[in-house]
């Protein structure tokens, strides 16, 4: 039976021209084809048929109307009835548009029952099957290769009313936070990736905690660490959580909770950016008026794939963005594809496999020495929990950055190396 | 466990209507399937797709209404339920009112019970409930909308959702504090196929005919300080096996799963041939006639697995414990 998304038709009524009946077409040949209609539907009054071709390569339909057939019925079962129509040979759109279905239909069938993965997609996108053995290089040297060429210097205009915010969210981001005077650090984050100091005029607040992972989050001492300084360094902070599992639920909240003393104690204002619901819906009782409350990019769903510009194009309805923002935030280069509640990395430690189902019991932060590496030409990094792409036009093409923050509204760029 | 209390359904995936009469005699109890009309192809495409089986050329969708009709038709006379299945992580929000076109057809036949991913679009369904008082949908929470904790049960609670389906990535001590919090929600478990790497709600992968999962990129993983003497030989899932439960398995788990609270048991076989999916359904019906007639959860596994599996098992399980456990 061919699906009904490559080939789909309708009965038109002959009395009002108007649509009868959308039909399922149960089998198909150049000079005929039969389909089904529930059992009380009479086909008499059918004037028109019309039949929606799907052409792979334009990602659209071809519409065929068929106005010259014989039509009868073959079957009358329990439920439904089934016709056959013989189109007359007169309708050479018809015949070319079988054809053609049928050879991309072939073909595919063909590719997904014999080929392997890499070779049907290779057969139908622009995927290089020949760079699929050529993996990346860890994950810094990667970011270094993938930002060595690209020309900071094309657009040079200095993104006003945004300020700039460096991601810390791992122990030893920490450490090196904690070391140095923040423009010190600031100064050696940019070198670090080879990125010009100027790139982002203002730098003003660092974000910390972790999106992905409730294990990478600072311990309290440390975190009021970080606190301290920033305040004493005028630095404005956002403080991430991530999803939120039923057995971690009560130490966050404590944890949550001696966080906002501290912040009352201290006289700061805390800006939260939180990744599960049902978190949000506790921040959003009253008591917890020093944080104000932020949805993070879990909150802000939307399809992020590096793979797609291999597909065929539909420029009418292919509008994904990769690139994460956050209530306040855009988050660049770096972009989430996808996140195990369950960690990866800890599964491949404990049990030599990925897809083990069972949480994260004691924690060592593995993640942080061993990871997931992929073909090189994806631009995909493992890294903790989740698989991340890189998007480096953000940081080339300043005014489309500039665009898209004021688009969501967004003050802080997180720059999330 | 109570031996009395209310047995666990069976909800099985379809993909085209022939196959309900062999799903229901089977024994499934209840029914999903996808619902993507040719005119939200035209509009959007697989690339906003309605529900995450994003392809083309296979049989894993009803597409056209008179294949509703006829399906309803089919329900009237052999009283299993049928949900349509709106999954989709986030729809944009010019697209809200197509979805609700959809749902007003296909509750105008009969089809008024809906699996939903999207929080915005739930939020959104809320308050277009409250302005369309005729607008009456049954609501049941997709496992891939990310639902974890207690909290976000009450949310579902306020929401006026009937049914909560845990996400794949959930453990069964887990499941079963949430449930005793909020005991007024129905609950289902995935139990059979497609157990997935990554977490359904933070999972952004492409789900196309033409490019694998994301998952099934190749990968190398590197361990930084490993050194020979440390490499470890792990016990691997049995990859040549090919009977039930081989991409997932969690029947092991039933006598834990009904335990914490688990009244619905989702077998996922959209895309999978009629044949495999009845023999699912009747492994799991099987395995719940055990479960029925067993005293102990040791007994269960036993006769279960001598049962099911003569010859060894996937050893791919849904829920972890159950691997450890027999060693």
């Amino acid at each position: 039976m061919i699906p009904y998304a490559i080939l789909a038709g309708k009965l038109i009524d002959k009395f009002t021209g108007a649509e009868a009946m959308d039909i399922r077409i149960l089998d198909l040949a150049p000079d005929h084809f039969t389909y089904r209609v529930p059992f009380s539907f009479d086909v008499n009054s059918v004037g028109k048929i019309i039949l929606f071709f799907f052409q792979y390569e334009q990602q659209e339909y071809c519409q065929v109307n068929l106005s010259d057939y014989e039509m009868n019925m073959l079957e009358s079962g329990r439920f439904y009835k089934i016709y056959r129509v013989d189109v007359k040979n007169s309708q050479e759109s018809y015949r070319q548009s079988v054809g053609k279905l049928s050879r991309e239909y072939m073909a595919y069938m063909e590719n997904k029952l014999y080929a392997t993965d890499v070779e049907l997609m290779s057969s139908m996108t622009s995927y290089p099957a020949d760079q699929e053995d050529l993996f990346a290089m860890e994950e810094k040297s990667q970011i270094r290769e993938w930002l060595r060429d690209a020309d900071f210097t094309s657009d040079h205009n200095v993104i006003q009313d945004i300020s700039c915010s460096i991601l810390i969210d791992n122990n030893a981001k920490i450490s090196e936070y904690l070391s140095v005077p923040f423009q010190e650090y600031s100064r050696l984050y940019w070198k670090e990736f080879g990125l010009k100091e100027d790139l982002f005029e203002k730098t003003e607040g660092i974000h910390i905690g972790n999106s992905f992972c409730i294990h990478l989050l600072p311990k309290e001492d440390i975190l009021y660490q970080m606190l301290e300084k920033a305040k004493k360094e005028k630095v404005k902070i956002t403080f991430l959580l991530p999803p939120v599992n039923q057995s971690q639920y009560g130490d966050i909240v404590e944890y949550l909770k001696k966080l906002y003393r501290f912040s009352v104690k201290k006289c700061m204002e805390l800006t939260v950016e939180v990744n599960d619901y049902g978190l949000l819906t506790l921040l959003e009782n009253d008591w917890w008026k020093n944080f104000h409350l932020s949805k993070g990019i879990f909150l802000h769903k939307h399809t992020k794939e590096s793979r797609n510009h291999y597909r065929k194009k539909n420029s009418r309805i292919d509008k994904m963005q990769n690139y994460d923002w956050s209530d306040h935030s855009l988050y660049l280069p770096l972009y989430q594809m996808n996140t195990g509640t369950f960690c990866p990395v800890c599964g491949m430690i404990d049990q030599g496999r990925r897809d083990i189902m069972q949480r994260v019991g004691q924690c060592h932060q593995e993640c942080m020495s061993s990871n997931f590496r992929y073909p090189a030409h994806l631009k995909m990094i493992g890294k903790y929990n989740s698989i991340f792409g890189v998007n480096r036009q953000l940081l080339c093409e300043r005014k489309m950055t500039e665009h898209i923050c004021k688009e969501y509204n967004l003050s802080w760029m997180v720059i999330n190396l | 466990m109570n031996k009395s209390d209310r047995k666990m359904k069976i909800v099985a995936g379809m993909g085209t209507i022939d196959d309900y009469p062999a799903f229901v005699a089977a024994g499934a109890d209840e029914i999903f399937v996808g619902y993507v009309p040719f005119w939200w192809m035209q509009k959007y495409g697989t690339r906003i797709p309605l529900n995450r089986r994003e392809v083309l050329y296979y049989n894993v969708q009803i597409g056209s209404y008179s294949e509703l009709m006829i399906l309803q038709t089919m329900v009237e006379v052999y009283k299993i339920p049928v949900t349509i299945t709106l999954n989709y992580l986030s729809y944009p929000k010019e697209s809200y009112q197509d979805i609700i076109l959809l749902m007003q057809e296909c509750m105008q036949i009969g089809f008024y019970r809906y699996i939903i991913a999207d929080p915005d679009f739930l939020a959104f369904l809320n308050v277009y409930q409250k302005e369309h008082a005729e607008f009456v949908p049954q609501i049941v929470i997709s496992g891939e909308y990310g639902e974890m904790n207690e909290a976000m049960m009450q949310i579902f609670v306020k929401q006026g959702a009937e049914r909560v389906i845990f996400p794949r990535q959930t453990c069964i001590d887990e499941i079963k504090e949430m449930i005793s919090g909020t005991p007024s929600l129905e609950y289902e478990a995935f139990v059979l196929n497609e157990k997935c790497h990554y977490t359904g709600a933070y999972c952004n992968s492409l789900h196309c005919d033409e490019l694998c999962h994301m998952c099934k990129i190749p990968y190398k993983f590197v361990e930084q300080h490993e050194s020979e003497e440390e490499r470890r030989v792990f016990e691997v899932i049995n990859q040549e096996f090919e009977g039930i439960g081989a991409s997932g398995c969690g029947l092991c788990a039933l006598w834990q799963l009904k335990d914490a609270g688990i009244s619905c048991l989702k077998v996922v076989s959209r895309g999978n041939s009629m044949e495999c999916t009845v023999d699912d359904i009747k492994a799991l019906r099987a395995a719940l006639n055990i479960l029925e007639t067993s005293d102990r959860e040791q007994e269960y596994c036993r006769r279960m697995k001598e049962k099911i599996f003569p010859q060894g098992c996937s050893r791919n399980c849904y829920y972890s414990f159950t691997a450890s456990e027999d060693g």
